[in-house]
């Protein structure tokens, strides 16, 4: 039996599927933000792709949607890039442009953002994996598509190439309206592209909402472990030319990062994994950790027979810390405690 | 070809048929031209359907391979073997070709 429906209620785009195999049940019922990126995380085989492939009408048959694939107007990038290999870069990117009336998205734009400008008159056998994914993009996105679908669109390429392609993805986000859904099994990617977040366990969606919060829950299996930290918006302050290191402020005080980040207005998304946080009762002052911040604690939760996730304020962001449970209880550490947390790294969203 | 490409069409705006011709046949062509090689250099060796079809009539119906039979029955030898070497010739020459442009085409 199944239903579904992508319409568009306000600001939200309403997405409910249902869909029954005999190894598997999909069963989603939630609505997204009609702007923005919206990270769909999950395990392999939690049922990511069918979900994309049942909002774009792939899955055959299945759809009580009476509109055909062609006519959804829902975008999607495959994980391998999809081109024609008969059309040269230009005529692929003009193949969904030439079947649509509206117009909403300027191809010049699209070129420039994705860096094409050279690339128009090649065929697709001459391109690399990052340029043929960025060929795609573009001819996605020029059919103005009311949500566009990324199924892990960086996965076949190797860690130089995904460097290449992350900025013009962030460029995306930045210039143009259109709503995405991203898939991706890398929390990494997810904390740095997405404002929303979705996680699917198992065909059914398990938690939803604005990217911070999700990541700051404490109840999430999927979500404890390495997978496990938080995102924190700060803005660049000074640079440490001597040692190669910016400081960037925040809610909750200063955190030094190597390397030189602008100072500009624009703020800089940190993820903080839990594994890298530890908790002090005193401030440490002997330390080769640079970042010491004060915290109070928030809430502390078992992830494990051993290990424990305690969910740190400082100011007005999250930390988490993954300690062990021995740890909890030696330090007799709870709710309401003022304590000081230790972060060891950080990675920054370039 | 892959069926994501045919998703990935269609997913842009072609329907079934439009995919289908400006997707799947473009695709497709190194595959006819050598179906239609293929056939052709085979038919070039056919016997029994053409005689049976076409009848052997000299100037328009008879074919290499009938022609060659023809001189054998008449004891006419000499013919027989100057045909059948043009024949092998010519097939060579077809399958030949067809092996060099599918490999050009498969490097490009």
């Amino acid at each position: 039996m199944i239903v579904q429906d992508v319409s568009r209620i306000d600001a939200h785009i309403a997405l409910k599927h249902a869909l029954r195999r005999s190894d598997f049940e999909l069963d989603v019922d939630v609505q997204i933000p009609a702007t923005g990126i919206t990270g769909l995380f999950g395990e392999s085989g939690s049922g990511k792709t069918t979900l994309l492939r049942c909002i774009a009408g792939l899955e055959a048959g299945l759809s009580h949607d009476p509109r055909p694939v062609h006519k959804r107007g829902v975008g999607y990038v495959f994980q391998e890039p999809q081109l024609f290999p008969h059309l040269d870069v230009r005529r692929n990117i003009e193949f969904g442009l030439r079947r649509t009336s509206s117009n909403r998205i300027d191809q010049q734009q699209v070129i420039a953002l994705l860096g094409l400008g050279d690339l128009l008159d090649r065929k697709p056998d001459g391109l690399s994996g990052g340029e043929a994914q960025r060929v795609a993009i573009a001819s996605v996105l020029l059919r103005s598509p009311r949500l566009v679908l990324m199924d892990e669109p960086l996965a076949s390429l190797d860690q130089r190439r995904k460097e290449e392609l992350l900025p013009y993805l962030d460029r995306l986000h930045e210039e143009l309206s259109v709503p995405i859904i991203y898939v991706s099994h890398s929390i990494d990617e997810v904390s740095r592209l997405c404002d929303h977040l979705l996680l699917i366990d198992n065909g059914k969606i398990v938690a939803s909402g604005e990217l911070h919060e999700v990541l700051s829950r404490l109840d999430l299996p999927l979500l404890s472990g390495s997978n496990a930290g938080s995102v924190i918006d700060a803005k660049a302050q000074r640079y440490d030319s001597v040692y190669d290191l910016t400081e960037l402020g925040f809610s909750g005080g200063v955190l030094c990062v190597p390397g030189r980040y602008e100072e500009r207005a624009k703020s800089v998304r940190l993820r903080i994994a839990a594994q890298d946080v530890s908790i002090c009762l005193k401030r440490p002052d002997a330390t080769t950790i640079l970042n010491v911040l004060a915290a109070e604690i928030d809430d502390v939760q078992s992830v494990g027979p051993s290990s424990a996730l305690v969910r740190l304020a400082v100011g007005t962001d999250y930390l988490l810390a993954l300690i062990t449970r021995r740890s909890v209880a030696r330090l007799q550490l709870k709710k309401g405690d003022a304590v000081y947390a230790q972060v060891k790294s950080v990675t920054v969203k370039h | 070809m892959p069926r994501q490409t045919l998703e990935f069409a269609w997913t842009q705006g072609a329907s079934k048929l439009d995919a289908f011709f400006s997707v799947a046949v473009p695709m497709s062509v190194r595959g006819f031209v050598g179906a239609a090689v293929l056939s052709f250099a085979h038919t070039l060796g056919e016997f029994g359907v053409v005689l049976m079809v076409g009848g052997n009539i000299p100037g328009e119906t008879r074919v290499i391979s009938i022609a060659i039979y023809d001189s054998v029955e008449t004891l006419d030898y000499g013919d027989a073997h100057q045909m059948s070497l043009v024949l092998l010739g010519f097939a060579f020459v077809v399958l030949l070709g067809m092996f060099v442009v599918n490999k050009r085409w498969s490097m490009r």
